[in-house]
């Protein structure tokens, strides 16, 4: 499934983007590129899936795809999907993913979940003395001052957060797989925890797509967490996990000086980057606030006819639109493509 | 200083009686001395400091080489409760290290590794608070002839150099005269107390097989598997192999799991988890495998493989018998192993071109750790290229590290020899740390006379089998709801 996802984005992208796209919007790479690659081709769900994903072992899986004939690469490094690879991606279930909106924290929520879990399993038992499974300093000092602000060796709290893990987990959103993973990813007294080696055995299923289907529950779980209104803990520990502003660190603080006035050369001298960073950023504004106007870098001409004239090229390849619309700069493309390309996430196939 | 030591081990430590030698060395530190203290692996050394830090009044400074065995220290403190300890290494950013710094008073038992040393902020705030006691852990590392040299461990004593610096205490499972020379003279010792322990461990015996091929290497460790009862530890060299053997060894119905670093994190600690409540009966492991695993009652430790020297063979064989039962350790090799091994130890080894391209570097002004970045240098060969460059001529460093390489070389035959001669196994490992032993347990060795069977079990066939639970029953088994 894995490589299906890449094969998926490869075929979204329509020959416009090169072989290193994907990789950069399963890392979640935050560069305006990337940004404007996930949106404007409605890729979001796929960004940050694996933010540790490295080099050789995306490269290993190209390598195969190409041997096993799904796809070719010409010397421009443009990945093209073959007919072999558009019936293979025929598989790929739809996943309820939301990489834009976790970027990766979902493992953050898992890991306090883990720990809060394992503790209050000994708490019950009277055990107290873990060896805990997250080893994460932070992790375990967020889950002491979480477990501090309730009264958490009482049976009532132990109780209650019980029934709010068997209540969420009950929702129909999640598949029996989904439930299974997440729950034997679990630990507590004298209930280890299941490898995923063990789980791949068990289930005869590929590591990388239990990790696939995991990262899908969480989402899921995380969106029935913030919608279940009779929920109090659980929410309490998905705190900070959602992003809530779209921009880079980078860009939001572009953003949040061009909002108390300054100019685009303003912000050049005052952040000390380079002409194009700053472009980057305002390019993510344009993709990301829809009260974002780009009028001011294009005189009194009318957008809405040029943005018009831009979707009916059906292409978002940069260089192709610079031919055909010469006078204008990449950079104002680049917003023109910001403001009217964005769609909604496209489906497999 | 009367303190009830016995009152205070059971009471902080839940043990009713000291093991041979720890009071002697708890005594010696109280007694403000300088100590060096030598103790099997595995046999209680952490106790020698942690117990003395309950009667000290100030903060005890714990120099620890292996990330992995000072985190392992620091976990067992805090099960134990303790809260006041802090692990110093350089897995923190620069913001944590220096929030971090500035309430080091706070802490009880400050674990430091050496190339924490070396920064200025660290040794600033050490000199100017109170310390009882300097501990310098595996303090064989401070020896280029011990067999893990860590150059910045050296720093240490630059630093603790004057007159009214706090007593240390060096522990270490090394007893050549040669290391204990170096760890008195590099730390500048006042008249060291030295308390020394035999490092045999009688209850672990030793068998040492040659076999003709990789294959029937295989087929004889799946034999000895399936005949002779767990716990166990199958050591072998490669995270591929762990994988590997993990694999077809569980397709024989063997409940094992291999463990190595390039696994996650967590699944690293479910591996530890079933081995530790008996759902494994083998961990197969590279050697990142031990640290942290305190299972008393591991019956058996296999390698595949020549270990890279005697001390590394005698630290994973350690982690047999802790609870002083009859073990067994078995090692199977073939002739050409120790090209391999040999191909391991010195694989990651700077040589002359490594030092030459480091030392252009550090010329044209560059940043070294780009080095590393653009993959023309390791970690560990910068680590180790960058510390004798600083001291030493090109030429001298060249000639340094050659005679460094030798000696690795030599290690692994040194180990080879203990396989293939005549001679007790037993006997040539004390002696390599420096010892000889006068009674030796029945059933020795394989070269005095071993007879497997009467040392371990012969294996029960697992009545469990890894299946999965109904989500609902695994949440209502955590939250024991049954």
């Amino acid at each position: 499934m894995f490589q299906k996802i890449i094969l998926h984005i490869i075929d979204t992208m329509n020959e416009e983007r090169t072989i290193s796209a994907p990789f950069h919007i399963i890392r979640g790479k935050r560069s305006g590129q990337t940004i404007q690659d996930v949106k404007s081709y409605g890729l979001t769900k796929y960004f940050s899936l694996f933010p540790r994903l490295s080099i050789q072992i995306y490269d290993q899986n190209i390598q195969q795809m190409i041997q096993s004939g799904w796809l070719t690469i010409n010397d421009t490094a443009i990945p093209k999907i073959t007919i072999l690879g558009k019936q293979k991606l025929k598989d790929l279930p739809i996943l309820k993913l939301n990489g834009w909106l976790f970027r990766g924290n979902e493992r953050t929520f898992f890991q306090r979940l883990s720990l809060v879990t394992q503790t209050l399993s000994h708490v019950k038992a009277k055990s107290l003395s873990f060896t805990p499974v997250q080893k994460d300093e932070k992790i375990q000092i967020w889950v002491r001052q979480f477990l501090k602000s309730f009264p958490y060796k009482s049976d009532e709290f132990i109780q209650s957060y019980y029934l709010e893990i068997m209540s969420c987990l009950k929702s129909d959103n999640l598949s029996d797989l989904h439930v299974s993973i997440l729950s034997h990813r679990l630990a507590g007294f004298e209930v280890s925890g299941v490898t995923w080696q063990q789980l791949s055995n068990v289930l005869n299923e590929e590591q990388i797509d239990l990790q696939i289907y995991f990262y899908e529950g969480l989402h899921i779980l995380l969106d029935e967490i913030s919608t279940n209104k009779s929920l109090v803990l659980l929410p309490k520990m998905s705190e900070g996990i959602k992003s809530t502003t779209p921009l880079t660190d980078s860009a939001k603080r572009t953003a949040d000086l061009y909002k108390q006035g300054y100019s685009f050369e303003q912000l050049i001298s005052m952040r000390q980057l380079k002409t194009s960073t700053i472009e980057d950023h305002f390019v993510e504004m344009a993709l990301n606030d829809p009260s974002f106007s780009i009028q001011i870098f294009f005189g009194k001409e009318d957008l809405s006819i040029l943005i018009q004239q831009i979707k009916n090229q059906r292409t978002k390849k940069l260089r192709t639109l610079k031919e055909i619309f010469p006078l204008y700069s990449y950079f104002q493309l680049r917003l023109l493509l910001a403001v009217g390309g964005a769609q909604i996430d496209s489906k497999s196939s | 200083m009367i303190v009830n030591l016995h009152k205070l081990l059971f009471d902080k430590f839940g043990y009713s009686s000291f093991r041979p030698g720890q009071q002697e060395i708890i005594q010696s530190v109280l007694n403000e001395e300088d100590v060096v203290a030598i103790l099997p692996t595995g046999m209680g050394k952490s106790i020698c400091y942690q117990l003395p830090g309950y009667v000290l009044p100030h903060s005890i400074i714990v120099i620890s080489p292996l990330v992995s065995l000072m985190q392992d220290q620091v976990e067992q403190l805090k099960k134990m409760g303790e809260k006041r300890v802090i692990a110093f290494n350089s897995f923190l950013t620069p913001l944590e290290k220096s929030t971090l710094v500035q309430k080091f008073e706070t802490y009880k038992f400050i674990f430091l590794s050496p190339e924490m040393l070396i920064q200025d902020q660290v040794k600033e705030k050490l000199q100017s608070i109170p310390i009882s006691l300097i501990v310098a852990d595996e303090a064989h590392c401070i020896s280029q002839w011990g067999y893990d040299f860590r150059p910045d461990y050296l720093r240490l004593a630059e630093w603790f150099n004057h007159s009214n610096r706090p007593p240390i205490l060096a522990l270490t499972a090394t007893a050549t005269q040669h290391v204990i020379d170096d760890i008195s003279s590099y730390l500048n010792m006042q008249d060291p107390k030295y308390h020394i322990q035999s490092l045999d461990r009688p209850n672990i015996r030793y068998a040492t097989v040659e076999v003709d091929s990789q294959s029937k290497k295989f087929k004889s460790i799946l034999k000895q598997v399936n005949e002779f009862s767990g716990p166990g530890i199958l050591y072998t060299q490669s995270r591929k192999k762990a994988d590997d053997y993990a694999q077809k060894l569980s397709n024989e119905g063997i409940r094992i799991a291999s463990y190595h670093a390039g696994m996650e994190q967590v699944d690293r600690m479910f591996v530890q988890q079933q081995f530790m409540n008996n759902e494994l009966d083998w961990v197969c492991a590279t050697n990142a495998f031990g640290m942290g695993v305190h299972k008393g009652d591991v019956r058996q430790v296999i390698h595949d493989h020549i270990p890279s020297s005697v001390a590394n063979y005698a630290q994973e064989i350690g982690r047999a018998g802790r609870d002083g039962a009859d073990s067994l350790s078995t090692l199977y090799y073939t002739r050409d192993d120790k090209d391999l091994s040999i191909f391991v130890a010195t694989n990651d080894f700077p040589d002359e071109s490594h030092v030459k391209l480091l030392d252009d570097t550090k010329k044209a002004g560059l940043n070294p750790n780009h080095l590393v970045s653009q993959n023309l240098l390791t970690e560990t060969q910068l680590r180790i290229v960058s510390y004798w460059l600083s001291r030493k001529t090109l030429g001298e460093t060249n000639t340094l590290l050659q005679k460094l390489k030798k000696q690795k070389i030599e290690e692994i035959y040194q180990m080879q020899e203990i396989l293939i001669n005549s001679s007790c196994i037993r006997q040539q490992i004390i002696q390599f740390f420096g010892q000889r032993i006068e009674l030796k347990p029945l059933n020795c060795c394989s070269k005095c006379g071993l007879k497997i069977e009467e040392i371990v079990e012969s294996s029960i066939k697992p009545s469990f089998e890894l299946k999965l639970q109904p989500w609902e029953k695994r949440i209502s088994l955590i939250f024991q709801k049954t």
